[in-house]
């Protein structure tokens, strides 16, 4: 509660000094005043700053979305060299690392908030969600590092074994570099996994009760009631959840360009290197010397942006689903 | 069948499902309770309570707030095992078995033992849903069979006359007293032969709550009802037994007409008389 300015003693809260208290409040004294400005200035700096990078993407790639058009997206061609710039290598790269990462991800985080929301004791439920949070605040580089010192040498060694099996599919062929999509999908599964497992969490704890109490009371096992009614219950937020998890795993730059091999190349086998948009970018920068390569490079940024931002919309419009659900029942 | 062939059926006034359900069985029922104290942590929430629940007719159990009553309701279909720090003492017998031995089949005795809840809490499915998901898994296979089964559980809850055309409807599209009707209609699908209420009207109001009530008494005649009551005229009008409770302790347990005419104890006679609670 607001503390109310209390300006004449006794003040009986009758209309007329309730909506002069209303009043004062809005308008302030002087350090008040002063105090709202600031707030409200920060509050603008922030959408300018939105506005700005929209502005300066557009502009800064306007040369490229011009002179190649839809093209740009079709084709698969990037060669700095003669300006062929095709982004479809690098989208491929971004969608299927991201995708492997879902995949690994997702069971894995809803087994965890399942686990936290619905089965363990007080005393476990503690230092299991900090350690999920630590995995959440590990430096991406770190996350890199690991991937090429202990991940990358442990999928050269299994792939072989899995070739010998699954070898027949062309998803599983291919030299063991190590520098792959699936190490890229793997790395980005870790580090999405605390985004969807404490969103999911919340999801779950959102439940009310009394949903759970109905189906225990009908002689369902608690692994009926968990899949049957918890998770329905509140689909739209795990959903969310694992969207916004999607989200970093599209934009995650850093981990990802150190394990991927870096290759423009579009394959089928998941054991072959791949170049996602923000490695690319990263990668190309510095070299971007010409005007031309620098706006296709910003045009990338751009896509990325747009995909980003959409997702983001979609997962944060399915939460305040989840917060009016949890709200009124 | 389907529903629609359900609906049309019926229409037709030829109430004939095609695997005819039986929904209220022959069985009776018998609770005991012998030297039963209920704890949460080193809360001790029921002291000591030993009282055999009569078959085939409605037992109230009525006090104040925090009395024990929905505890000791709870602890009879073991519902407060997902409680933590819950834990007991003494016995309860539900038909000759002792329900907290450890090969009991919890499963298997919370479908004989149907609970309804303070307030109305349909799954966010359809109609018809929420009677026959329970029956899935209790292992009847077939679409048909468990939808007759609804519409049985339905006529039975005196709901089917009010949702008989709109079955696939979303369940939030009931009022609460049809939802909590609808609620007791699920627990009867699955054939019990006693029925657990928490303060069932609670959340209801009058009209469905008389509603509600005269489905009680009619279903007296097939199921043995434990009826948790904070409302003492609704304890009086539809039970035959009532129990008070007091601080964990049950003071007082007869007859519903003695014990309101001419109670034994000075302290029911104060809580029903309205003195406090």
């Amino acid at each position: 509660m607001h503390q109310l300015p209390s300006k004449g003693k006794g003040a009986t809260p009758s209309a007329l000094s309730r909506s002069k208290m209303h009043e004062t409040l809005l308008v302030g004294s002087v350090p008040d005043r002063v105090f709202k400005f600031v707030t409200a200035t920060a509050a603008v700096v922030v959408l300018g700053l939105v506005s700005m990078i929209v502005f300066q993407l557009t502009t800064k790639s306007w040369e490229s979305i011009t002179r190649y058009g839809l093209a740009f997206i079709t084709s698969d061609m990037w060669d700095p060299v003669f300006h062929e710039y095709g982004a479809l290598p690098f989208i491929f790269g971004t969608v299927a690392s991201s995708i492997i990462g879902l995949l690994i991800a997702v069971p894995a985080s809803l087994g965890v908030a399942i686990f936290l929301s619905e089965l363990a004791q007080k005393r476990i439920r503690r230092p299991v969600t900090f350690l999920v949070e630590v995995l959440a605040s590990i430096p991406s580089v770190i996350y890199g590092l690991w991937g090429v010192f202990v991940l990358i040498p442990l999928i050269r060694s299994v792939q072989p074994f899995i070739q010998t099996r699954l070898g027949f599919l062309p998803f599983f062929q291919g030299p063991p570099f190590g520098y792959s999509l699936f190490t890229a999908g793997v790395i980005l599964a870790i580090m999405i996994i605390p985004t969807i497992t404490s969103l999911s969490r919340d999801a779950l704890n959102a439940v009310p009760n009394h949903q759970r109490e109905a189906s225990l009371a009908l002689g369902a096992t608690r692994w009926e009631t968990i899949w049957n009614v918890v998770l329905p219950y509140n689909k739209s937020g795990i959903i969310g959840a694992i969207m916004l998890g999607l989200g970093r795993a599209l934009g995650e730059t850093m981990a990802v360009t150190m394990v991927i091999g870096n290759q423009p190349e579009i394959s089928m086998s998941i054991f072959m290197p791949a170049q996602t948009m923000a490695s690319l970018i990263a990668n190309e920068f510095n070299e971007a010397t010409e005007a031309i390569h620098l706006s296709a490079l910003i045009e990338i940024g751009f896509l990325l942006f747009l995909v980003t931002l959409t997702l983001n919309i979609i997962a944060k419009l399915l939460m305040i689903r989840v917060r009016g659900k949890g709200a009124h029942r | 069948m389907s529903i629609a062939a359900v609906e049309r059926s019926v229409d037709r006034s030829v109430v004939k499902p095609l695997i005819a359900p039986k929904i209220g069985l022959e069985q009776t029922s018998v609770i005991t309770t012998k030297d039963l104290s209920v704890y949460y942590r080193e809360l001790e929430a029921i002291r000591s309570v030993s009282m055999t629940i009569t078959s085939k007719a409605i037992t109230a159990l009525i006090g104040p707030s925090g009395c024990g009553k929905s505890t000791f309701l709870r602890t009879l279909n073991r519902m407060n095992d997902t409680v933590l720090g819950f834990s007991i003492n003494g016995e309860v017998v539900v038909d000759g078995e002792r329900i907290y031995s450890s090969n009991v089949d919890t499963i298997a005795l919370r479908k004989k033992i149907g609970m309804v809840f303070q307030r109305p809490n349909p799954f966010p499915m359809s109609i018809i849903d929420n009677i026959t998901w329970a029956l899935t898994f209790h292992g009847i296979r077939r679409r048909d069979e468990r939808e007759a089964i609804g519409v049985e559980s339905l006529k039975r809850a005196g709901l089917w006359d009010e949702v008989c055309g709109r079955l696939k409807d979303p369940v939030f599209a009931l009022s609460g007293g049809q939802q909590q009707r609808l609620c007791i209609a699920r627990a009867i699908a699955l054939q019990p032969t006693i029925l657990l209420m928490d303060e069932p009207t609670s959340a209801l109001d009058p009209i469905a709550t008389r509603v509600v009530e005269d489905l009680m008494i009619s279903l007296k005649e097939d199921y043995t009802v434990v009826l948790v009551s904070h409302n003492m005229e609704q304890a009086a009008r539809v039970s035959d037994q009532t129990a008070f409770f007091l601080m964990g302790e049950l003071v007082e347990y007869s007859a519903t007409e003695s014990m309101f005419s001419n109670p034994k104890n000075k302290t029911t006679e104060d809580y029903i008389t309205g003195r406090f609670g």
